[in-house]
């Protein structure tokens, strides 16, 4: 086949993907907007009688939405380790998933961004928490992690959905191309007026390469910020300065997990096989396995320290961790994040989709159990004993998170159908 | 060690004497007394207790029986909120011809009258008192009352056939002595001395007639008065629900104690719903694990009796507080306590003092941080330990003082009280048990205050770890970071129905839902007297503030006041040898001074 009908091929093909949706995608789409509005909906609810419509209550004050917040933001950087880090690297294999993965980050640090907003006693005092000019010369508190977050967070959406909009141009071209009526009007404006022009390229090569590595940095530094809302404190289990490159890690490591869940489904029903390969999916799998065994490394340290520290807080917290009352989210976690992607050692384990999706599907329970048990159990169990005391989720904690991804399914699907799910710019420059 | 004190003392009492041999036991203990000597300037025989005007719980039986014995007209009731331990007397109150209420809450005792008559609150009325014999108290009202009521001096005396006004009817009595009383609010005679003298002959035919004749039986019951109702007479109060039972942090709901080991043995655990009875009477409670109990001594306060019947001493007329015999049995049923403690064992952790000797050396400094410098006012507290006995008025104190919401029993089996001040007890290994008043402890280097996103919580230059509620948007990093957990979130907005909307106090504001709250050492009282000092062009001198706290302690146990000046009390407990801070050691430097009890 020659370059040109391959190309031809390719377009049409991505394309394709971008028609009138079937039942299912309805089907999908409804339900996952449904999670949505349900989501919202106990939210208003939490906003007209208080906080304590969730679980949480007096010594654990943070629990499950902040455990969506650090989920979200980790399940972010995995789409950024591949549109920009693995750029940097000229790793030819990221072509097939960057652009899911840079849809991806951006939904996912728009549904991280949520948390926030939902876990504040006064929610609709939330603009206080950035600097803004005021009457009475208030300033926000930079010395506090939560406000680092603010920073971090929005700094990274910002960078994320440039990055995301300039690779897009392009391709937004194509769609243009083949498309007709409003939608033509629509992708005409978005592609700013782009025509393949030689200069054009080079000053998309260049900006892209620059936005890249402007985003790269991104990926340790936002989820090190996360990570110091737990380091920066003094109680144990958070207190300590590991936390930063276990969680840039476990980010990567849940990110690379949903960008499987993602895109294993997504290829086969947009019918993609032909340029999102198993050799491609061969890649991400050994990204896998590797922040796998970081993220086992850094549990290994944590129990090492506590116990040959000889604190009697710590070694009580770690005890209370691998014993007390969450033992069984704890085993779980482990399973999922330490044991179960060791099989992916097995070549022909890492070749195999079924198991590949099915794996991740645990990596991002694992994931999440990970960050709900760092959590609770450092605020259920501290320092003294009287204040112990254990969370327990009501309707409402339960409810807003699934409601989250039933957001992030459902902007996703939408995703996949307003814009080319594969970046054809770049398939293109890879097909030799 | 009786014998090496300095003023022995033997006090008798309570479950001791309340038990088939404790007459026993308080002729032992006068004994001892007697022959330890020195009674004379440690107790005062003349001005005791004026309980010669109270019937026994023997004449309340035998009122019981006259009632039933259809020999009583008319039966006046007055403030009688509870009859525990003699479950006969209350449907007898049926048999009278015409029974009358004199009442401010309804109580089921008062079901059962004919006519209740609705009486002022004592701060609404005028009466009189005689707390100890020889003292008269007048009672002087502080408001007019609130409803329709009448106060019970005027009822009574109307029905006497005399004049109408309570005041005047008191006044006429009252006229007569001798001048000062009015000033004075209350007449004091001075009784003629008692000198206590042993009468062998009689003390020994006493003995010989007190002597216990069967052994105990291995179960025993206690029956202890609650800490919080006494015998249920105040269980119509609310705060008295929300504050937690001090020594197993129980708030709401009765239940029975039993030690761990002993329920271990038995089988059962926390909050199973046990059965126990002797024949028609069955009582079913929660079993609460407590520790510091004996072992097979089963504890309930009296407030929980239900339709128990408590036995009376036919010699001393009291109830029993001890019964034998006892059987408890699982019914299979669980019912869940709110139990505010997480675990009453913190060995090791260096909370409490242990077995701390004296001249500890707590100035040194756990922190990299320069020391902190205040300009006039270091606010800091001295907490006695040795004199705290748990009694829980500071924290009722703080309730009252600060707008604390009351937030009910479904809230705090979430764990969701709302205590600024609370009473933790310890029961530590090899250790004595501890009850620790923790608050907020003011840390010179706060670890909440680096945490808050808004500076909703500052460091104000008079060593205050400040709050500002108007600023807290809610994100609980606070009391996260807090390694005391002092602070409290308003889950919710906590409302209270008239007329207990005019308990709040005015100089204190109410806190919505979604913010932060926590105990400031009564910042108000403080800006109020400085507010006055600044008025003198002075400082504030010691003595001049008074956190409510400190105010209701009856044993002097919490001391306020500014750490700079040398000559303040609070320096001079904070420097003591017996002075502690708790977790100081990770750097937050508190300004809350433990005193470690006194240790030979």
């Amino acid at each position: 086949m020659s370059l040109g009908t391959y190309y031809q091929n390719l377009e049409t093909d991505v394309l394709a993907a971008m028609r009138k949706p079937s039942t299912l995608y309805w089907v999908a789409l409804a339900f996952s907007g449904a999670l949505f509005a349900m989501g919202m909906g106990l939210w208003g609810y939490q906003i007209m009688t208080g906080i304590g419509a969730s679980g949480k209550m007096h010594p654990v004050g943070w629990a499950l939405y902040i455990t969506n917040f650090v989920f979200w933001v980790g399940i972010a950087h995995s789409g950024t380790l591949i549109s920009a880090v693995l750029f940097l690297f000229r790793a030819r294999f990221r072509s097939s998933f960057n652009r899911s993965a840079e849809a991806m980050t951006v939904i996912a640090v728009m549904t991280a961004g949520l948390f926030p907003l939902i876990h504040l006693g006064r929610v609709w005092f939330f603009y206080w928490l950035m600097p803004y000019p005021n009457q009475r010369h208030l300033w926000v508190n930079f010395r506090s992690p939560l406000v680092w977050d603010v920073f971090a967070v929005s700094t990274y959406f910002t960078v994320s959905l440039i990055f995301f909009y300039t690779g897009l141009i392009p391709d937004l071209a194509v769609a243009r191309r083949h498309a007709t009526g409003l939608k033509r009007w629509v992708y005409r404006v978005l592609s700013l007026g782009w025509e393949g022009k030689p200069n054009q390229w080079n000053h998309y090569n260049q900006l892209y390469m620059f936005l890249a590595a402007f985003a790269t940095p991104l990926v340790i530094s936002v989820h090190s910020v996360v990570s110091w809302d737990f380091a920066m404190s003094v109680i144990p289990g958070w207190h300590t300065t590991i936390f930063a490159p276990y969680f840039v890690a476990g980010a990567i490591f849940s990110g690379t997990g949903m960008v499987i869940t993602l895109v294993v489904p997504m290829r086969k029903i947009l019918g993609l096989e032909k340029y999102i390969t198993i050799d491609h999916f061969e890649s991400i799998a050994k990204i896998l396995l590797f922040t796998s065994l970081i993220v086992s490394y850094a549990y290994i340290v944590e129990f090492a320290l506590a116990y040959y520290s000889g604190n009697v807080f710590e070694t009580a917290h770690f005890s209370y961790r691998l014993l007390g009352d969450y033992r069984y989210f704890y085993w779980m976690m482990l399973l999922c994040n330490s044991l179960l992607p060791l099989t992916l050692f097995f070549k022909p384990l890492r070749r195999n989709l079924k198991y590949l999706f099915i794996l991740s599907i645990f990596v991002n329970i694992g994931m999440w159990l990970e960050r709900f048990v760092i959590i609770i159990t450092a605020l259920a169990h501290d320092y003294d004993p009287y204040n112990w005391g254990n969370f327990a989720p009501t309707l409402v904690d339960v409810g807003i998170d699934i409601g989250s991804f039933g957001m992030f399914f459902m902007l996703f699907l939408i995703f996949t159908k307003m814009l080319p799910v594969l970046s054809i710019t770049e398939v293109k420059e890879h097909a030799e | 060690m009786l014998k090496s004190a300095r003023r022995p003392l033997v006090l008798a009492g309570g479950a001791a004497t309340g038990q088939p041999g404790g007459l026993a036991v308080a002729l032992l203990a006068g004994l001892l007394q007697w022959t330890l000597g020195a009674v004379g300037d440690a107790v005062d025989f003349a001005s005791a207790y004026s309980f010669d005007r109270l019937g026994t719980c023997a004449d309340l039986a035998r009122l019981g029986q006259r009632l039933r014995a259809k020999e009583i007209g008319v039966l006046f009731i007055s403030r009688i909120h509870s009859l525990a331990g003699q479950p006969g007397v209350a449907p007898a109150i049926d048999a009278a011809a015409f029974p009358v209420g004199l009442t401010d809450f309804l109580t089921p005792v008062y079901q059962r009258c004919r006519i209740i008559l609705p009486v002022p609150h004592a701060l609404e009325a005028w009466g009189d008192a005689e707390p100890r014999r020889g003292l008269l108290s007048l009672i002087r009202p502080v408001f007019r009352p609130f409803h329709d009521t009448r106060p019970e001096l005027d009822i009574l005396s109307t029905l006497a056939g005399g004049q109408a006004a309570a005041k005047s009817f008191l006044f006429d009595r009252w006229r007569p002595l001798p001048g000062g009383w009015w000033q004075n609010g209350f007449h004091q005679t001075r009784p003629a001395g008692v000198t206590p003298a042993l009468r062998p002959a009689e003390t020994l035919a006493a003995w010989q007639s007190a002597s216990p004749a069967a052994q105990p039986a291995p179960l025993w019951l206690v029956v202890a008065p609650s800490l919080r109702t006494y015998d249920g007479r105040s269980r119509a109060i609310p705060l008295l629900h929300e504050i937690p039972d001090p020594l197993s942090t129980v708030s709401y709901g009765p239940f029975v104690s039993v030690s761990p080991e002993t329920a271990r043995r038995r089988g059962l655990s926390a909050n199973d719903l046990l059965r126990s009875g002797n024949g028609a009477n069955r009582l079913e409670l929660p079993l609460h694990l407590q520790a510091g109990l004996p072992p097979d001594v089963w504890q309930i306060p009296v407030d929980a009796l239900g339709d128990l019947e408590l036995p009376i001493d036919a010699r001393t007329g009291e109830a029993a507080a001890v019964m034998a015999g006892l059987t408890w049995e699982s019914t299979g049923l669980h019912r869940k306590l709110p139990v505010l403690s997480g675990s009453t064992d913190a060995t090791g952790r260096g909370i409490t003092p242990g077995h701390r000797k004296e001249a500890h050396h707590h100035h040194e400094r756990h922190t990299l941080l320069p020391p902190l410098e205040h300009k006039h006012y270091r606010w800091a507290l001295a907490i006695d330990l040795d004199r705290c006995n748990g009694c829980s008025a500071c924290v009722a104190a703080c309730y009252l003082e600060n707008n604390i919401a009351i937030t009910g029993p479904a809230e705090h089996l979430h764990g969701r009280e709302l205590s600024w001040l609370r009473i933790q007890p310890y029961f530590n290994r090899d250790e004595p048990p501890v009850l620790l008043p923790m608050l907020c402890q003011q840390c010179g280097y706060a670890p909440c205050e680096t945490v808050c996103p808004v500076y909703a919580t500052y460091h104000n230059e008079e060593g205050l770890n400040v709050q500002v509620y108007n600023r807290c948007v809610g994100t609980r990093y606070c009391n996260n970071n807090c390694p005391y957990k002092a602070r409290r979130f308003n889950w919710f907005d906590y409302d209270r129905p008239a007329p207990l909307n005019l308990l709040f106090n005015p100089e204190v504001s109410r806190r919505p839902k979604g913010v932060m709250e926590k105990c400031t050492f009564c910042i108000q009282r403080i800006r109020a007297a400085k507010d006055l000092a600044k008025d003198q062009a002075r400082l504030v001198r010691d003595g001049e503030v008074t956190p409510a706290c400190a105010q209701t302690c009856p044993a002097g146990a919490i001391t306020f006041g500014n750490l700079l000046d040398p000559g303040s009390r609070v320096s001079a407990l904070a420097h003591s040898g017996r002075a502690y801070r708790v977790l100081e050691e990770l750097g937050t430097e508190p300004a809350v001074y433990y005193l470690s009890k006194r240790v030979k």
